[in-house]
């Protein structure tokens, strides 16, 4: 398991929100007395669904709540706007568009962009209405997933020039696929991000991206990486297993997806 | 007179400046297009962040849902909520039609929503799966986008007991043009915002026409009366908390209020007799126009009828609806049929569940 030193102080200080937090019970009922960091018991999507969010609130901050999941298998997942703003989705540019196939994730990336100074565009499911309002705000930039990119791809053709950035946001990424959309940006970025728990990596595109870990998020690699964002979230994220399995650089932080 | 043309072309200029020389907050801006559903191409239009004043009934919104099709209308409240001063430490969740199944009521009453901004028909969709206890606890349902009868009225008023109903008049092109309403309001009556002016074109013996719209737009830009395609009417009477205008709206020209062969077709009655005829049918759509037969002009409504159990009465429909449905102030469709009018009345039983794009459309007008 990767434990960076320099975050060592930061995660006992978020351990510690956690446990003694008077707000909620769900790390303390979860940890049961167990002091260490890195024995700490893990928490899960199924903890999420089992424990109300209202139970599971550690502070509060004005903001907005989403539904993640779908059916029996959806929970709620809440963001303070200034959380939001504070997330690193994509690079700053003029005229971003917005698109994604998750409504929720659509007004939450929409909310990035204004808390970071910036007008979006947010697109609308149909695609033909998005490429058209797309190509009216003469968009520079893309906030987009992997399913959305590729019905959106008519819209590269009208291009003069590259955008200035595409980010493309999800769990699981084809670099194969994506690759055919290199020509249509200056840069295209992988963002690695759940929605319950933000960003945690990001990787330039390439055929086998090497993702390193953002600021402020400890990233293990168990069988699934295991994630903390220190960070005082509404639920904040400690030793969280995303489901994600990677295989870890040989040494230093990076680390692909496994296949 | 402005038409949507018109307006198209102001909001491409309002766009291009945009563009061509960005504000130095784009931030305090918002973009959106129009949903182009009713009236043909959308077109993007831009708008200045809303002033806490804009949204007096926000206080005490702690638990917000904000229920639009449009990811666009929900992003502009959402925005609205995220820009008010007033309302610190409060939640809003932009919730999906997706999401409606029998597994949110429990997210619902987690949430627990003091507060609604939605379009009338989304949230009569959203409290069928709110409990009890949850639907208690809301106290302002705020409404746009569709036209509310009495009848929805009733039914927000028997699921929210506790809920003051707050409606406004918005549009994609216009954004909101109505103050906060005044308790003395009957439904679909408004006062203007500030800054708007209304008119109403081409007003018949009822006075009902044309609504027309005329306000600032960004950059010096102003629409001047603008032809929205709603019909509405000004209220002679004086309203007695003070404010100097009342208009009435109808719904939109063609979809909620038709004129056919010298009669008038009200969604809001076709809404009434089909809750009358409720153990008839489970859902309808009626299409209307105008039809030469024998060289006279008669109208002619056709009723298409969905039954979940699929056992419907073609006659027993067509004979209860004719003789319910007022198409006049004091004529009903069977009066009018018999006086030819009217053809009498066509009724087709869908096999399937009705589905309609967009908005709620329950009539419409065959051109």
């Amino acid at each position: 398991m990767n434990t960076p030193t320099d975050n060592t102080g930061r995660l006992e200080q978020l351990v510690t929100f956690a446990r003694e937090s008077p707000f909620s019970d769900f790390y303390r009922n979860k940890w049961r007395g167990e002091k260490a960091f890195e024995r700490l018991p893990h928490s899960s999507r199924a903890d999420f669904l089992a424990v109300p969010l209202s139970h599971r609130r550690y502070k509060k901050e004005k903001g907005m709540v989403k539904i993640v999941g779908t059916g029996e298998q959806a929970f709620l997942s809440e963001w303070s706007f200034s959380d939001i703003g504070r997330e690193p989705y994509a690079p700053h540019s003029m005229r971003p568009f917005v698109y994604l196939t998750d409504p929720y994730e659509a007004v939450e990336k929409s909310l990035w962009c204004y808390e970071n100074g910036m007008m979006p565009l947010v697109g609308e499911k149909d695609s033909d209405m998005a490429i058209f309002a797309a190509g009216r705000y003469q968009i520079d930039s893309l906030i987009v997933d992997e399913q959305s990119l590729a019905k959106f791809a008519p819209f590269f053709s009208t291009l003069r020039t590259p955008l200035a950035s595409i980010s493309v946001i999800g769990s699981a990424f084809s670099p194969n696929t994506l690759m055919s959309f290199e020509r249509y940006a200056q840069s295209i970025r992988l963002v690695l991000a759940l929605p319950e728990t933000g960003a945690f990596a990001e990787a330039p595109l390439s055929r086998v991206p090497k993702f390193t870990p953002l600021p402020r998020c400890h990233v293990e690699h168990d069988s699934e990486i295991v994630l903390t964002k220190i960070a005082r979230y509404p639920t904040p994220i400690i030793r969280y297993k995303t489901g994600i399995r990677t295989t870890p650089a040989e040494d230093g932080p990076s680390f692909s997806l496994a296949a | 007179m402005m038409e949507r043309s018109d307006i198209a072309a102001l909001y491409n200029q309002i766009l291009d400046e945009f563009v061509v020389h960005p504000p130095e907050k784009p931030e305090d801006y918002w973009i959106r297009m129009t949903s182009g559903t009713t009236t043909g191409r959308p077109f993007l239009t831009i708008w200045q962040k809303k002033s806490a004043a804009a949204w007096p009934h926000a206080a005490g919104m702690r638990r917000f849902i904000v229920a639009y099709g449009l990811l666009a209308t929900r992003m502009s409240n959402v925005l609205s909520f995220r820009n008010n001063p007033e309302n610190e430490g409060a939640l809003v969740l932009p919730l999906d039609a997706g999401a409606l199944n029998p597994s949110v009521e429990r997210l619902l009453d987690d949430f627990a929503p003091d507060s609604f901004y939605a379009i009338p028909s989304f949230a009569t969709r959203i409290s069928d799966h709110m409990s009890e206890q949850s639907r208690s606890s809301v106290h302002t349902l705020g409404f746009s986008g569709e036209p509310i009868s009495k009848t929805l009225r009733d039914l927000f008023l028997s699921r929210f007991p506790k809920a003051r109903q707050v409606i406004t008049f918005a549009t994609s092109e216009t954004g909101v043009i109505t103050g906060f309403p005044c308790d003395h309001l009957s439904p679909n009556q408004y006062h203007p915002r500030e800054g708007v002016v209304i008119e109403v074109d081409e007003p018949d013996e009822r006075g009902i026409g044309y609504l027309l719209i005329s306000k600032d737009l960004l950059f010096g830009k102003r629409m001047e009366r603008y032809r929205i395609g709603d019909m509405a009417r000004i209220v002679p009477e004086t309203c007695p908390c003070g404010q100097a205008l009342t208009f009435e709206v109808f719904g939109r020209a063609g979809y909620d209020y038709i004129k056919v062969a010298g009669a008038i077709l009200r969604r809001e009655e076709f809404d009434r007799v089909a809750s009358e005829c409720a153990v008839l049918f489970d859902d309808y759509y009626a299409e209307a126009e105008a039809v030469v037969i024998d060289g006279k002009l008669k109208g002619k409504i056709v009723l298409t009828v969905y039954r979940a159990n699929g056992v419907a009465s073609v006659e027993e429909i067509a004979k209860e609806f004719s003789a319910r449905v007022y198409l006049t102030a004091s004529q009903t469709l069977e009066q009018l049929a018999e006086q030819e009018v009217f053809l009498p009345l066509t009724v087709i039983v869908s096999a399937m569940p009705l589905v309609r794009d967009g908005k709620a459309k329950k009539l419409s007008l065959r051109t």
